[in-house]
This record gives structure tokens, sequence and C-alpha cells, in this order.
């Protein structure tokens, strides 16, 4: 029998506090 | 929650597409008959649809569930273009989970469950919002399979004390995921049950510093719940340390001085702009000068006051982008904390996504939402900031990081070692970042000038300005960034010795 659930997530870098990102669409700008 | 309620359940991290190999091995090996993807932030959604099609393609057969703010927003697109998905799980999930799980082989019972989307009929079917959680203590506390990590001796954990937040910032889908649903957009776990977690976490797991990633910190309802939870820490003789978000008006210096005796390091606050209209754009119900204080106090009594700005939004002004540059001269020219400047960027269930879709200036698709500033001058002055100095503000290899993380491994060094502790080494970062600002500052008012004054359609003088810009950047992070290895290397002897 295998598990019922596996859950999958993005661990939040720690050092960052909040980290700005671009997004694909700033970046695509370049 | 799932393992109190008897189901097996385990949690696998998914940082990037060099974790796909390890989530696709555990998915084949344990054979989970539902598998659940947590997309938090709107910029890693295409990295999670990657590693579901990957998952499929590997022969899982397992129910696919995404959930998380994007999702609960875009689930219509999602579903429709996404056939590895199986079904969205939108606003909070606890209930939803659970009540998914008991129904999963019965399609046909779906349509029952508060909270779910799925693909029906060849079209997209959704239930209504499951209500939020009203009582976050009854939440069993988050499981922590292996999470616990150590950095320089002292163990971190994140947590959270609260969720949700009140007020309606027009960028934040935070303020969006919990208006929506019924229940209170703001619920407090009681004080006592919080520090039942801390102390938990102290006593299993030798955590020292606690990480609270409440969307907002305090209780609008309850201004002395902060004393509340600074007296039972005390009380029940709980040493550790502290790192918090909030908002400016949050912070009152009796209040925060109190934090600080109880182990408060290091504030988040959303400043966002240093901008009167950009906060009136933002909907942030808060005045220039409120940031200036709580900047203020937050260094008056040693707590690291971490904020990032919102340089261009929508509506950015030139004028708007000169108040932001003086309010880092003012604040931040000391390197009291490294400034990223950044734009707003559009996140689907946002007032101001739809405010720009009214105004007909929404552009991009439902993964990556775009705009242009409605000011031709500003707008420029945005693409040629990116231009030069993308790596330094966005890279998470870049300056502005790789300093915020030398502020954290400074503060660990400060509060978790004082009797060794070298006040030097902290100025010798604030060197460091203050030149990183300094500079900063100065290529955006060379921007500034030329926009206000030169002819914006002269493409060859604009591209050399920023080329000449990126150089010059280049040059300084170059510089700096040396400075800040040699400065971690003196970091770590030192804590080396003080351990």
């Amino acid at each position: 029998m295998g598990l019922d659930a596996l859950l999958v997530g993005a661990e939040k870098p720690r050092e960052l506090g909040i980290a700005l990102f671009g997004g694909d669409a700033a970046a695509r700008r370049i | 929650m799932l393992r109190r309620e008897g189901y097996s359940a385990a949690i696998a991290k998914f940082n990037g597409p060099d974790d796909t190999g390890a989530v696709i091995a555990r998915a084949i090996a344990e054979k989970p008959r539902l598998i659940g993807l947590s997309v938090i932030f709107q910029f890693s959604a295409g990295d999670f649809l990657g590693l579901a099609r990957q998952l499929r393609d590997a022969g899982s057969d397992a129910k696919i569930v995404i959930g998380g703010h994007f999702p609960s927003f875009e689930y219509e697109p999602l579903l429709l273009h996404h056939p590895a998905i199986d079904i969205v799980v939108r606003f909070e999930g606890e209930q939803t989970i659970l009540d998914l799980l008991r129904a999963l082989d019965s399609p046909a019972t779906w349509s029952q469950i508060p909270g779910l989307a799925f693909r029906q009929d060849g079209s997209v079917h959704a239930t209504p919002p499951c209500p939020l959680v009203a009582d976050l203590d009854a939440l069993p506390f988050p499981v922590r399979d292996g999470e616990i990590k150590r950095h320089r001796g002292v163990g971190d954990a994140a947590l959270l004390g609260s969720r949700g937040c009140y007020h309606r910032c027009s960028f934040c889908s935070i303020g969006a995921f919990y208006h929506q649903p019924n229940g209170r957009p703001q619920r407090m776990r009681s004080v006592r049950n919080v520090v039942d977690e801390m102390e938990l976490l102290q006593r299993e797991y030798g955590v020292g510093l606690f990480i609270f990633n409440d969307d907002e910190f305090f209780d609008l309802a309850d201004p002395r719940r902060p004393l509340a939870f600074a007296d039972e820490l005390e009380s029940r003789g709980l040493k550790g340390k502290m790192f918090i978000k909030c908002r400016a008006s949050d912070v009152d210096e009796p209040v925060f001085s109190r934090l600080k005796e109880v182990g408060l390091i290091r504030a988040y606050v959303g400043i966002e702009t240093g901008a009167q209209p950009a906060l009136e754009v933002f909907n942030k119900r808060l005045t220039v000068e409120q940031n200036r204080r709580a900047v203020t106090t937050l260094k008056k009594l040693d707590i690291l006051a971490d904020f990032k700005l919102l340089l261009f939004n929508p509506y950015t002004t030139l004028m708007d982008i000169e108040d932001n540059l003086r309010f880092i001269d003012d604040l931040a020219a000391d390197g009291c904390v490294p400034i990223t400047v950044a734009r707003m960027e559009v996140y689907s269930g946002t007032p101001i996504m739809e405010r720009l879709r009214a105004e007909g200036r929404l552009r991009g698709d439902y993964v990556a939402w775009d705009y242009e500033i409605e000011d031709p001058a500003a707008e420029l002055v945005f693409r040629q900031m990116l231009a030069a100095m993308y790596r330094r503000n966005y890279d998470l290899e870049g300056l502005s990081k790789t300093a915020i993380q030398a502020y954290y491994d400074l503060l660990i060094y400060k509060h978790f070692y004082p009797k060794k502790y070298e006040p030097g080494i902290e100025d010798a970062l604030r060197r460091i970042v203050a030149k990183l600002n300094r500079h900063t500052v100065g290529v955006i008012r060379r921007l500034l000038a030329y926009a206000r004054t030169e002819d914006l359609c002269d493409v060859a003088r604009v591209n050399k300005l920023t080329i000449e810009l990126a150089l010059e950047t280049n040059r300084v992070d170059m510089e700096l960034g040396e400075r800040l290895r040699r400065w971690r290397l003196r970091l770590n002897r030192l804590v080396e010795n003080a351990r």
C-alpha cells in the first residue's frame, strides 16, 4: 500500500526575508 | 492534519527544476494516491507545471492537485492548458484536501466539496470556496520531518502565529487571497498556542531562531497581543531570537523595545516606496512619514530594519523615483540594510490587475502579467535600470541578495555569540553596503537626469548611457563582491573562534 499523499513545496529562503523577483515579464525585456 | 485523520502523508521539497529527479523518484517508489503541489509564488508556477508534466510522463498515476495563491485565482487556464493537473484546491486547503482524499476515487462527488476546481465534460467546474479556518489553534502544529536546519551552530524554524491580513494593498495577492472566502481575513493563534510550538521546537529540535512568516505579525484588533506574547515568552523562560514581518504603522517604539527584550532581532517592514503617490496607488493607507519613522525607530533600537523598494508601478512619475532616491539617501546611505529596487509585478487576483485590465493596459498572460508605465520617461528609466542592474537587484547570486545574506550571518554571530562579538565586523559590512546603496542611487539619478532633459527616442544615446552604466555597475559589483567574500572569511574565523 503506497502513501495517501505526497505534498510538494518550495522552501522559503530564510536569509532573504522577502525576495523580490522580476518575474518572467520583466526578465523578457532584457 | 492528514496524519491526524489517519492518512499517510509525506513532504518533499521542490525548490526548482534541480529537485525534479528526487520528487519523481519518491512519487514512483512511494506510489502516493495524491500529489499536492503548493505554489505560493507566481514566479515559480512554471517550474511546478513542468514537474507535474514530468511526473505524468514518468508514469505516476496519482491525482495531481495544485494549490496556493496563484492557482486559487488562475484555476481556469491552469486546468484548461495543463492536462497533467487534475484538480486545483482553492484558498486555504486543509479541509478541502481532507475531503478530497476521502472522495478521491469518486469524481462524481467532487462537486459537493467546497474549494475545488476540476475539469468536467470539457469545461472547468469550480465549487464555492471553503470558509477560512476560524480557529487556528485547532490545527495541529506543522510537521517538521527532517526540516530543522542548523546554520553556524544555530537551529532555525519558520512558523506562523497568524494567517492573512486585513488590509487591501492593491498589488498584494495575500489580501486578495484572504478576502474572497467567507471568514475573517486575519486570524491569530492564541499566544499560548504559539509559544507552545516554540517551546516544542526548542526542546525537540534545538531551535534558537524563530522566523515568523506571518503575512502580518500584528493584530489590528488587539494592540496588546505582542505584549502578551512577550510576557508569555518571559514567564516560560524561553530564550530565542526572532524575525517578524509587519507594516510600517506597527512599528511602535515601546512595543518593539519590549519585543527586543524577548529576542526580536530583525523586522521585515512592508515599506514598498518612499513616494506618497505610489503609496496611494498601492492602497497602503500609510504616509511616507510613517515609513520613515518605522525605519528610524528600528535603527534606534538596533533591530535590523529590512525593506525593499518598489521603485516602479504602472503610474510612476519621475518625481516618485526622485522621492525614493531621497528616501534611500536619508535612511540607508549608511549601509544599514542593502536596498533592492524593483518594479511592482502584477499578481493574479489583485485589485491592481483588475485596474490595469479595465484600463486596457494589462499585457502578457496568466503565467506572467506585464504592463508598461504610463509615463514613457519613467518606463525608459525602468528598462535602463533593468538592463544595467538586473543581476544586482534580481539575481539570487546578485549583490543585493548576497549582502542581505551577509546581514543574516552577522545577526547570527552578533546575537548568538555575544561574548565574543567584535563590533568592527558590523562596521565593515556597513561600509560595503553603504557603497552599494549609494551606487544604486547614483546610477538611477543619472538615468533620471537623462529622462528629464534628453530625447527619449534617441536610441543610440539611450543605449550608450545604458551600456556605460551596466559596465560601471558590473565593475562596482565585482569589487564589492570581492570585499564581501573577504568579509565572510573574516566572519567565518570569528564564528569558529566563538563556538
